[in-house]
């Protein structure tokens, strides 16, 4: 067989370890993110006016949801050679918190 | 809030389940209880999150890194291993939560956070990286939130200009000229 014919041979894949954790983060940490920290927006509008906070909650959210959009894009870019259980798990996932990034509701 | 003796047990179990190589940060519960210990500074904790630096496995760099951030105040030790991390990590989340920490923990300019602006192969690092310098530059968070909106519509990119430019646009000469001098 010769090489690139090899490529179409690939069977597709169930996650791997760390992808399963990615899914398993993005399905079930968000809610206990936000129950931790309840008074987000209020605390967010103190850092707007100028208020020193005690924790840095709200740069704490900041960098929480680049971590999570890095988790999401790192998904999608292995989806295609991953089998139909794990793509299912990858889309539920990925829908379940780029709903809360584009309108902050799940 | 938690009692002494509750941090207390909370820390024994998330320090048990570390010790076990196939537990998980992410997706179990115990991103919270690690949270809870930050949460009330319980000072057992910061010395685990700092050994966590250094583990092997990214979930356990990733939430130590992002603790240690939010949560306590870092010594210069602690804060070059963080920078190394920026710099090398393989897992770009570990990266991402570098940025901000070395930016909440250092003073305007910090090299290694340029470095991240300028070279990291992932884009949502090199945001990190330029939001960590604006709020380090000492830009009114409304400021930053809407410049970090511009880079999201595509508007600007987040690069060493941009900064430049913004901290002229808030009449920041002081950290303006310290750039200038990096």
């Amino acid at each position: 067989m010769m090489r690139f014919e090899r490529i179409l041979q690939t069977e597709p894949k169930p996650l791997t370890s760390d992808e399963r954790e990615k899914v398993d983060h993005l399905l079930e940490d968000l809610d206990d993110f936000l129950e931790e920290h309840p008074n987000l927006a209020e605390e967010a509008a103190r850092k707007a006016n100028g208020e020193e906070l005690e924790y840095d909650h709200p740069g704490e959210a900041e960098q929480y949801l680049r971590g999570v959009e890095q988790d999401i894009a790192h998904l999608k870019s292995v989806r295609r050679s991953r089998n139909t259980e794990a793509q299912a798990a990858i889309n539920q996932s990925v829908k379940n918190d780029q709903s809360w990034l584009l309108s902050g509701e799940k | 809030m938690n009692t002494a003796e509750d941090s207390k047990s909370i820390f024994e179990k998330v320090r048990a389940l570390s010790s076990q190589e196939e537990a998980r940060v992410y997706g179990t519960g115990l991103w919270k209880l690690c949270h809870r210990l930050a949460n009330v500074g319980y000072p057992p904790a910061k010395e685990f999150f700092i050994k966590g630096l250094e583990d092997p496995r990214w979930d356990w760099r990733r939430v130590s890194v992002e603790l240690l951030g939010s949560h306590y105040k870092l010594e210069h030790q602690v804060i070059d291993k963080i920078c190394h991390l920026l710099l090398n990590d393989p897992d770009s989340g570990v990266r991402i939560a570098s940025a901000y920490t070395i930016g909440k923990q250092t003073p305007f300019p910090e090299k290694n956070i340029i470095h991240a602006l300028v070279i990291d192969s992932s884009e949502l690092v090199r945001e990190a990286a330029f939001s960590a310098l604006l709020e380090q530059a000492g830009v009114a968070y409304k400021t930053k939130l809407r410049e970090l909106d511009r880079v999201r519509a595509k508007e600007i990119t987040p690069n060493l200009d941009q900064v430049k430019r913004i901290l002229i646009d808030e009449n920041l000469s002081t950290s303006s000229a310290l750039l200038e001098e990096k």
